[in-house]
């Protein structure tokens, strides 16, 4: 009996297959894409359909490469659509969701620059899911060279791990991080943001009054992906009350 | 005057400065020097090729996008779907001459028609879910039930973001 329904569940498996197939060939000749576009053109299209405001919701690649075989293609192989990553730890999804979803991104995103808005919530769970949280911002590293905008909100020790590189000319031209206050956390790092060893890094003042929360550094660089140092960087401090 | 030859071997005269909103047409004027041999156009019909020459017509004094220029500005183009209201009445037609316009554009070089055409794709698709564009272009899910199961694992990751 087992070996009959593993023999019907292959057949049934092999009837999928062939249906997919059969049905790949009727989109080329219905799917306008495939009938008239060239890759390059249909990609094109594609971008269009993100229209540039930063923190492009994920839904917007995630449907376009869900229409068919041959959108999904095109769409894998668009890096703008995948060019801009929002992570958010601690809130909603499981970490192990938000590191696939990364691992994706960073891949189908090729060599392009990329615009990362990245939160880690202070919640119950930090203590326990914090070294996930560590892998997870270490998986942005290898990618230095490719962040364009960078807007960070995350504990201060955790924001240390960033770390950038001079083997490649940066392109970043627009920096935000917010320290997010822990209650536990002793941690006196505060401000060791370093995007490379003798880059000069953002000087924070000592940690305010525990009334104070949070606190925001804003650092706009030049804005010109030309810019090779930071030293020209104007480095702008908020208190939030 | 230029004369243009369609893949239809329909035969259309226009004015050099309007027929040069086409990057190849000018290349090839500028090859051929002063000539009266008509320019065959083999991958444009005569329907197709009367709308992109009344475009042309339209924007005809207009810069052209320098090379340069172009490389600069493609991360705006590509960043905004807003199109001329002029433009949008032009484009107005039915899908299968939208991407023939397109493919025309393209073959022929003329860079904001381009634009303009898969902008209108783009404003067509844009907000619509799976299934809608899948009604809208007449496409079938063609997905395997293991391509389909790693779809829905990746759209869990686009809840509410």
């Amino acid at each position: 009996m087992d070996e009959l329904i593993e023999e019907t569940r292959a057949y049934l498996r092999h009837l999928e297959a062939h249906r997919a197939a059969v049905r790949r060939g009727a989109n080329a000749f219905h799917d306008p894409f495939t009938m008239f576009l060239p890759n390059e053109i249909a990609s094109k299209i594609l971008c269009f359909c993100v229209d540039g405001k930063d923190g492009v919701k994920r839904r917007i690649p995630l449907a376009l490469s869900a229409v068919s075989k041959r959108w999904q293609v095109i769409a894998h192989s668009t890096p703008l659509l995948w060019a801009s990553i929002r992570l958010r730890l601690g809130i909603g999804l499981p970490c192990s969701y938000e590191k696939d979803m990364l691992q994706y991104w960073l891949q189908r995103s090729s060599q392009y620059p990329l615009s990362i808005d990245f939160r880690v919530s202070n919640t119950r769970y930090f203590k326990e899911r914090e070294n996930q949280y560590r892998s997870i911002v270490e998986m942005l590293n290898p990618h230095c060279h490719r962040w364009g905008k960078l807007s960070v909100a995350m504990p201060l020790h955790l924001l240390s791990l960033l770390q950038g590189n001079f083997i490649v000319k940066p392109i970043l031209s627009h920096l935000k991080i917010l320290g997010v206050n822990l209650e536990h956390d002793n941690d006196n790092q505060i401000g060791s943001f370093n995007l490379g060893t003798s880059l000069p890094a953002p000087q924070v003042p000592p940690p305010p009054q525990a009334s104070a929360p949070r606190r925001h550094f804003l650092i706009h660089t030049n804005a010109d992906a030309t810019t090779e140092t930071f030293a020209d960087a104007v480095v702008e401090t908020i208190f939030e009350e | 005057m230029v004369l243009l030859v369609t893949s239809d071997n329909e035969q259309f005269n226009a004015d050099k400065d309007v027929v040069e909103r086409s990057v190849l047409i000018k290349n090839m004027l500028e090859d051929v020097g002063e000539s009266d041999q008509p320019i065959p156009l083999p991958n444009v019909s005569s329907s197709v090729l009367k709308k992109v020459l009344e475009y042309c017509e339209h924007h005809r004094g207009e810069p052209l996008p320098s090379a340069d220029a172009d490389q600069s500005q493609d991360e705006t183009r590509k960043r905004t779907t807003d199109i001329s209201e002029w433009d949008q009445k032009f484009i107005t037609v039915d899908q299968e001459m939208l991407f023939e316009i397109i493919l025309a554009a393209n073959y022929l070089d003329i860079k904001s028609l381009l634009d303009v055409g898969c902008k209108t794709v783009a404003n067509m698709i844009k907000g619509k879910t799976p299934e809608e564009i899948r009604k809208l272009f007449n496409i079938v899910n063609d997905f395997t039930p293991e391509e389909e199961a790693q779809i829905k694992k990746e759209n869990e990751w686009a809840e509410d973001r």
